[in-house]
């Protein structure tokens, strides 16, 4: 078991969450996706690469027990149906402000941009 | 601006020494269909991208090659770190080991070096993304070259991981192109670059 929670900790919640991103990308407004990510953001903050905190490895051992006990309920965390997986979640955004209504990495400006628009699109 | 995260994204532990198969791997490395050249296919692909959509995708694609880069690089290495000179004549990678001992160079699996020309940036959204759709499906078929040559569970584990990967960026990519598309001008739609004609 010590095993199992070292991979989902190191690497199985954080390939979710990156996951998520790359399908978020080009589906910036699909709500439950970014509501997906949040959660899974709030169960393991170290799950994202952009937005890594790197010296949050002691906390990220208390969020993921509580990741854990969410997923033994889960119907079925390998679902390739992103509504079903949705399921096994409680919502995170529901419970405050958190959650954005649009996935706003894609926003521009993006650095190679420059300001006052003088390369922007 | 780039972090580093001191982890693979997906595990490597290879129990086996076998410079045959780290020779035909190293292609991805830097070969022609390589990491290498994926990566820097799409983060200098950004640049010319008129949508956020694409400049967003293009440089998380592009990190996460890196990120196989590196897991490609670490296959190398394990499978040749307890090379004997036996071995390594016994593999035919003497050719290798002279000029690299056994250090991961970028080359492919011919042992021609890495070069630009296996990528194109054409400035055009349109003909980028359908190349980088040919590029996932060339990534993908090369991983199944390899595991047609491995039989090491240790080693396909990670090939399967990381040919996974290819079919999705190809689904990633082919969604940008239809949001790029969809986004055109519609009196100019066969002849119109949305990177230039604006």
């Amino acid at each position: 078991m010590a095993g199992n929670q070292h991979m989902l900790r190191d690497y199985s919640l954080p390939f979710a969450a990156w996951e998520l991103r790359l399908y978020l990308n080009s589906h910036p407004n699909d709500r439950c996706a970014l509501r997906l990510y949040h959660q899974l953001l709030a169960s393991a903050p170290c799950a994202t690469y952009a937005h890594t905190d790197l010296n949050c490895s002691s906390c990220c051992d208390q969020h993921v027990f509580g990741a854990l006990s969410h997923m033994d309920d889960a119907a079925c965390p390998c679902s390739s149906n992103l509504s079903d997986l949705m399921n096994g979640w409680d919502c995170a955004c529901d419970q405050g402000d958190c959650c954005p209504l649009r996935w706003d990495w894609v926003e521009d400006p993006w650095p190679w941009d420059g300001c006052c628009g003088s390369c922007g699109n | 601006m780039w972090i580093y995260k001191k982890q693979l994204q997906f595990p490597v532990n290879i129990r086996e020494t076998n410079p045959r198969l780290a020779k035909a791997i190293i292609s991805q490395f830097g070969g022609p269909d390589g990491e290498l050249a994926a990566s820097m296919r799409y983060l200098a692909q950004r640049y010319h991208m008129p949508h956020p959509e694409a400049k967003a995708m293009l440089t998380d694609i592009g990190t996460e090659e890196l990120a196989h880069l590196e897991i490609v690089g670490s296959v190398v290495r394990q499978l040749t770190c307890r090379l004997t000179a036996d071995q390594m004549k016994a593999a035919g990678m003497d050719d290798y080991f002279v000029d690299h001992t056994t250090g991961v160079y970028l080359q492919s699996a011919a042992g021609h070096p890495f070069t630009s020309a296996y990528l194109q940036v054409k400035g055009d959204p349109i003909t980028d993304l359908h190349e980088n759709m040919a590029a996932e499906q060339k990534a993908r078929a090369t991983y199944e070259n390899i595991l047609r040559l491995s039989d090491s569970p240790d080693v396909n584990e990670v090939m399967k991981f990381l040919r996974a990967r290819e079919i999705v960026h190809y689904q990633r990519f082919g969604e940008l192109l239809r949001i790029v598309q969809d986004r055109l001008d519609s009196k100019n739609f066969y002849a119109f670059n949305p990177a230039f004609d604006q």
